[in-house]
């Protein structure tokens, strides 16, 4: 399935993350599904990858060097270039009142490292990869 | 009065909820490295030539949890009357090659560990493994918090009657209004310059406790921006030098 995605069309995803051993971590699995995947390893360099290389999804994690994981979904939402594009934020807090202001800022979903298997990221990126080619397709 | 009291009473609590969650976070960390690898490994997608690296990441990952929950079993002991300390008569520089081959892994990135010391036996008396772990948390706390990198130095030596050791780093440093804080229990100082950084505040907290409970003392020198010094003082053992 995942070739047959590669061959229609190739899906980018950004993953800002600061954890080398997490980010090489889902990098390789994603990467071995076909998707090509960018690592940014703090917040600005996360929004200077989101505007240069517009990727498809974006997976974000929460605690970052240089500006915390929720002031980049806030920046990201606020530039009409990045705007559209779907953010996960991918973290190892799960409180609720974190989990509820990702979702207020307008993160897609909200996943917790530690439950979320390379597979199960994979499985997610399919999964929204609906949101990505819509906005693909709209321009 | 009163209110006052219950003023500290629910920061207290504040303060441990944030605690629980930072705790929580610092195990879902490694717990989240080795589930991953693990079912990568269970799908067969770990390469041949990658697999002793992978495996040496889990031992260190599972090595990484059992020294946080060590960590909080004995932040939760130090409020129990009861607490045990097995002191024997040790070399301090022994203490101090534990730490180093502890911290090893950590010591791989952007620093350079500078040893200075002699090899001639130091004598305390004291619990090897707790006199252990007040030396990796003060290494551990100078890696963590220079994260651009530099030398980190660990230093021992005999200064009159004690056996002295000195972690110091090149890191962020603190200001000197926070350095009454950085031993408390939960009295993790963060700044936007380090609220990225890993760590539940424990770590000086029972480097201190410990210290303390050995009849020594650990003070800190810091300058925000050009990092810190911490220094350890442990009694002589009788029969030592007591020399400088």
């Amino acid at each position: 399935m995942a070739e047959a995605l590669v061959e229609e069309d190739e899906v980018k995803v950004l993953l800002i993350e600061d954890d080398e051993v997490s980010a090489e971590m889902y990098r390789s699995r994603l990467a071995a599904d076909g998707y090509t995947v960018v690592v940014a390893p703090d917040g600005q360099a996360g929004l200077d990858m989101a505007l240069a290389e517009q990727p498809d999804l974006i997976y974000l994690d929460l605690r970052l060097p240089k500006k915390d994981g929720f002031a980049v979904l806030e920046q990201l939402r606020a530039d009409a270039r990045t705007a559209g594009i779907p953010a996960v934020i991918l973290s190892n807090f799960g409180e609720p009142e974190l989990r509820a202001r990702g979702l207020e800022l307008g993160a897609l979903e909200f996943l917790v490292k530690a439950d979320t298997t390379p597979a199960g990221l994979v499985a997610s990126t399919q999964r929204l990869r609906g949101s990505a080619t819509k906005r693909s397709a709209g321009g | 009065m009163r209110r006052d009291g219950g003023g500290s009473e629910k920061k207290l609590e504040e303060l441990k909820g944030e605690f629980l969650n930072l705790a929580a976070h610092e195990l879902r960390s490694p717990l989240g490295i080795v589930r991953g690898y693990v079912s990568m490994l269970r799908e067969g997608l770990v390469p041949p030539d990658q697999m002793r690296r992978v495996l040496t990441l889990l031992a260190s990952k599972t090595d990484e949890m059992a020294a946080l929950i060590d960590e909080m079993l004995e932040a939760a002991r130090t409020e129990s009357a009861g607490i045990e300390y097995a002191m024997t008569r040790l070399n301090l520089v022994d203490v101090v090659d534990d730490a180093l081959t502890a911290m090893e892994p950590l010591l791989n990135g952007p620093h350079r560990l500078v040893e200075q010391g002699p090899r001639a036996a130091i004598p305390v008396r004291g619990d090897r493994r707790r006199l252990t772990m007040v030396l990796t948390n003060l290494i551990d706390n100078a890696v963590k918090y220079s994260p651009q990198g530099g030398d980190i130095e660990v230093g021992w030596s005999v200064e009159g009657r004690h056996a002295v050791v000195r972690v110091r780093d090149e890191g962020l440093g603190v200001d000197e209004a926070d350095l009454g804080m950085l031993f408390t229990r939960f009295g993790r100082i963060v700044t936007p310059e380090n609220s990225h950084v890993r760590g539940t505040g424990l770590g000086l907290y029972l480097a201190r406790d410990i210290t303390t409970r050995h009849g020594g003392d650990i003070t800190v020198e810091s300058q925000e921006g050009r990092g810190s010094t911490f220094t350890v003082s442990l009694p002589l053992a009788a029969g030592g030098n007591g020399t400088s």
